[in-house]
C-alpha cells in the first residue's frame, strides 16, 4: 500500500513555496520572536545577566518567549485559514475542485494540514531563539518539545475554527473577521467573564471561584493552558493555581492545561467535521 | 445517458428551472439554448452534482445522482461558465492536481496530461504558470482539466464564450473531436448557430422552462412550418410568379429585386415537380434553392413566443 499525499495539501505546499508570502511572513514572525528576546535582554540590564549563570533568567525568558509565541500564533493561524476555503470560492476555483471525487472530509483535511504545516514551520524555525534559555540551564528540551506540542494543538483548534468560518461565509474578509472575534472571545472574553464571575460568588456567597467552576470558564484559554504548563515546569505562575483555586500540586494541579487541550481537540474534531458537511451542499451517502 | 426528469429549482422565491426534462443518449450532443438567467447554469450545476435540487431527479449512466453522488463525480466532467485558475502553477502541475483529485495513479498521469494538452494544443505551454496564460487559452486548459479521468458525460457551460472568434473556431474543432471521441455533452450557449453544426439535439429554455427540443431540422420545422426558396430567372420574372403561384402549398410570393422568394409547405419531391414546372413553360431559371433560415431567428421567434404568451396570461 502506497501512501498517498492529501492532493490539496500538495498543490498548497507547491503554491505556498513558491510564493513571497510564506518566506516574508517567516522573516516577520522571527524578527518579531528574536526582537523580543533582545528586548527582554535591554530591559532586564543585559549586563547583569550575561555576568552569571542565573537560573532565573532561563525561565524569566522561557515564560515570556513561550507566551509571545503563543500570542503571535493566535494572531497568525486565522489569518492563514479563514481564507482556506472562501478563497477558493472567491477565486473560483471551489466549484472545480467539488466536482471532483476527492471527499468533502479530504478536502478540508488538505486544508488544515497545508496550514498546519506552515504553523509548523514557524515552531520549529524559533528552536534557536529557544534555545538560548539552555545556555543557562534548568530546562530540559522536553519541556520545550511540551509547550511545542501544546501550541500546536492551539493552531490545529484555532485552524479548524477559521476553516469553519471560512466555509460558511463567502467572502475570506467575513471569515477573517468571525475567526479573530472567536479568539478574542476564549482569550479576553473569557477572562472578563472569569472576573465577572468573580465579583459575583464574592458579593453573593463571599468567596471566590471554585476550581470546576473557574475549569469551566476558562478552559478555552489557550493563554491558562500554556500558563499552567508553565507553572508546571517552572513553578513561575502560580497565580494560575490562584485562579483555580488550588493550593497543592498532584493530578488535580494538572487539570487547567489537560482539560484545555481536550477542549480544543474535541471542538477541532467538531469544527472540522461541520466544515466537511457545509462546504458541499449536495449530501454524499 | 442523461436523463433529467421534471427538475425544479427554487432560489427563496423564485423560480429558476421549473419542470424540466430531457434526455439524451449516450454518445449525443445537446446544445442548451437560452437568453440570460433562463436556467441553464442552474441546470448544468445540478447535473454536475454541485448543487440540491428542490425536487426532481438527474440519472446519469442509469444511476440516480442523489443515490451515489460520489460514483457518479467519476462519471462526469464540468467546465463551468466562470472559473479561475491557481496562482503559482504551472500548467502541468495544474492537470496533475486534478489528476490526483480523480484517484488518478501518478504513474498515469503522465500520459494523460501529454494526451490533453495535444487535445486542447497547449503542448508547449506546459510550464507556463497558469494564470499567465490567455482567456482562451485558460479556457481550453479548463476543458482538459474536465476530461483528466475520461468522463462519460461533459457538461460544458459556455465553453466558448469570452473567445475572439478565432479561439471559438478552435474550441469548436476540440469540441469535434470530443464528438468523435464518442463522449455524450451537454453544451449550453447563447448562440443558437454556433451550436447548430456540433449538437444532435439542441434545447432551447426560457424561464426555466423547456421550450422546444429535438433535433435541429425538427426544431427549424417546427417553428416555422413553412420552408423558403428562391428562384432566380431571366427575363420574364412574371410569368414565373404566375407559374409558381398555381403550384400546390405554396405559401407567399416575395419579389426582390433580383429573385422571387417562395414560402413553401411542400416535401422535396413537390419542390422538385415546381421546378419542373418553370422549366416546361420555358422560364430561364439560373437559380432555384432553398434558402437556410437563420436560427438565430429561430430563437428570437421561440422566446418572442413565450412572451406574447405570457402577455396574454
Ligand atoms: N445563487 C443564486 N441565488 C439566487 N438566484 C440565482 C442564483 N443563481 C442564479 N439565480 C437566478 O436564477 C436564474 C437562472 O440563472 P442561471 O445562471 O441558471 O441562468 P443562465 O441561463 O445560465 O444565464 P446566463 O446565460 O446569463 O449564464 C437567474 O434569474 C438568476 O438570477
Ligand atoms: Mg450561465
Amino acid at each position: 500500500m502506497k501512501i498517498r499525499i492529501n492532493p490539496v495539501l500538495e498543490k498548497e505546499a507547491k503554491i505556498k513555496m513558491r510564493g513571497w508570502k510564506a518566506p516574508a511572513l517567516l522573516t516577520a514572525y522571527l524578527v518579531l520572536l528574536g526582537g523580543g528576546a533582545i528586548l527582554f535582554f535591554v530591559l532586564n540590564n543585559l549586563s547583569r545577566y550575561l555576568a552569571g549563570f542565573d537560573p532565573r533568567t532561563a525561565l524569566d525568558l522561557y515564560t515570556l518567549l513561550a507566551m509571545f509565541q503563543l500570542g503571535l500564533l493566535l494572531f497568525i493561524t486565522p489569518a492563514i485559514t479563514a481564507p482556506s476555503i472562501s478563497g477558493e470560492r472567491e477565486r473560483q476555483t471551489l466549484d472545480l475542485l467539488l466536482c471532483t471525487r476527492l471527499s468533502s472530509w479530504s478536502i478540508i483535511i488538505g486544508k488544515l494540514t497545508a496550514s498546519l504545516s506552515h504553523i509548523i514551520l514557524l515552531i520549529i524555525s524559533s528552536i534557536p531563539i529557544f534555545s538560548i534559555i539552555f545556555l543557562y540551564g534548568g530546562l530540559s528540551p522536553v519541556d520545550v518539545l511540551m509547550i511545542f506540542l501544546f501550541q500546536i494543538i492551539t493552531a490545529v483548534f484555532l485552524g479548524s475554527v477559521g476553516i469553519f468560518f471560512s466555509s460558511m461565509f463567502k467572502k475570506t474578509t467575513v471569515a477573517t473577521i468571525m475567526t479573530y472575534t472567536f479568539v478574542l472571545f476564549i482569550t479576553i472574553a473569557t477572562l472578563i467573564g472569569f472576573a465577572f464571575y468573580g465579583s459575583f460568588t464574592h458579593a453573593l456567597f463571599g468567596r471566590a471561584p471554585g476550581t470546576w467552576e473557574a475549569i469551566v470558564i476558562l478552559c478555552p484559554n489557550p493563554f491558562i493552558g500554556l500558563g499552567a504548563i508553565l507553572d508546571k515546569q517552572t513553578g513561575y505562575f502560580s497565580f494560575v493555581r490562584s485562579l483555580f483555586n488550588m493550593s497543592g500540586g498532584g493530578f488535580i494541579a494538572n487539570l487547567p492545561w489537560i482539560i484545555n487541550i481536550a477542549f480544543s481537540i474535541v471542538m477541532s474534531a467538531i469544527f472540522l467535521w461541520l466544515s466537511a458537511l457545509i462546504i458541499r451542499p449536495v449530501k454524499e451517502r | 445517458m442523461l436523463v433529467i426528469d421534471n427538475l425544479t429549482k427554487r432560489y427563496g422565491k423564485f423560480l429558476a428551472v421549473s419542470g424540466l426534462s430531457l434526455e439524451i443518449p449516450r454518445g449525443d450532443i445537446f446544445g442548451f439554448v437560452g437568453p440570460n438567467g433562463a436556467g441553464k447554469t442552474t441546470t448544468m450545476k445540478i447535473v454536475a452534482g454541485l448543487m440540491q435540487p428542490t425536487s426532481g431527479r438527474v440519472l446519469i449512466d442509469g444511476v440516480d445522482l442523489s443515490k451515489n453522488i460520489k460514483e457518479i463525480r467519476g462519471k462526469i466532467g464540468y467546465m463551468p461558465d466562470f472559473f479561475g485558475v491557481y496562482d503559482d502553477l504551472k500548467v502541468d502541475e495544474y492537470l496533475d492536481f486534478y489528476c490526483a483529485a480523480y484517484g488518478i495513479a501518478s504513474y498515469q498521469r503522465k500520459k494523460i496530461i501529454d494526451d490533453l494538452l495535444e487535445l486542447v494544443d497547449l503542448s508547449d505551454k506546459r510550464d507556463a504558470y497558469v494564470d499567465s496564460l490567455s482567456r482562451g487559452m485558460k479556457q481550453r486548459l479548463c476543458l482538459a482539466r474536465s476530461l483528466v479521468h475520461d468522463p462519460l458525460l461533459l457538461i460544458l457551460d459556455e465553453p466558448a464564450s469570452g473567445l475572439d472568434p478565432r479561439a471559438r473556431v478552435e474550441m469548436k474543432e476540440i469540441l469535434k473531436e470530443l464528438k468523435k471521441m464518442g463522449k455524450t455533452i451537454l453544451i449550453s450557449s447563447h448562440i443558437l448557430p454556433e451550436l447548430a453544426e456540433l449538437c444532435t439535439s439542441i434545447g432551447i429554455i426560457e424561464k426555466g422552462k423547456m421550450i422546444v427540443s429535438g433535433s435541429v431540422d425538427e426544431i427549424m420545422l417546427q417553428s416555422h412550418g413553412t420552408r423558403t426558396f428562391r428562384v432566380k430567372v431571366l427575363g420574364d420574372e412574371d410569368t414565373a410568379i404566375r407559374i409558381i403561384q398555381e403550384q400546390p402549398m405554396v405559401d407567399g410570393i416575395i419579389r426582390n429585386t433580383d429573385n422571387i422568394e417562395v414560402g413553401f409547405k411542400g416535401s422535396d419531391e413537390q419542390a422538385s415537380l415546381m421546378l419542373h414546372e418553370l422549366i416546361k413553360n420555358d422560364v430561364h431559371v439560373v437559380f432555384f434553392g432553398e434558402v437556410q433560415r437563420n436560427l438565430e431567428d429561430v430563437f428570437m421567434r421561440i422566446t418572442e413566443g413565450v412572451l406574447q404568451d405570457e402577455n396574454k396570461n
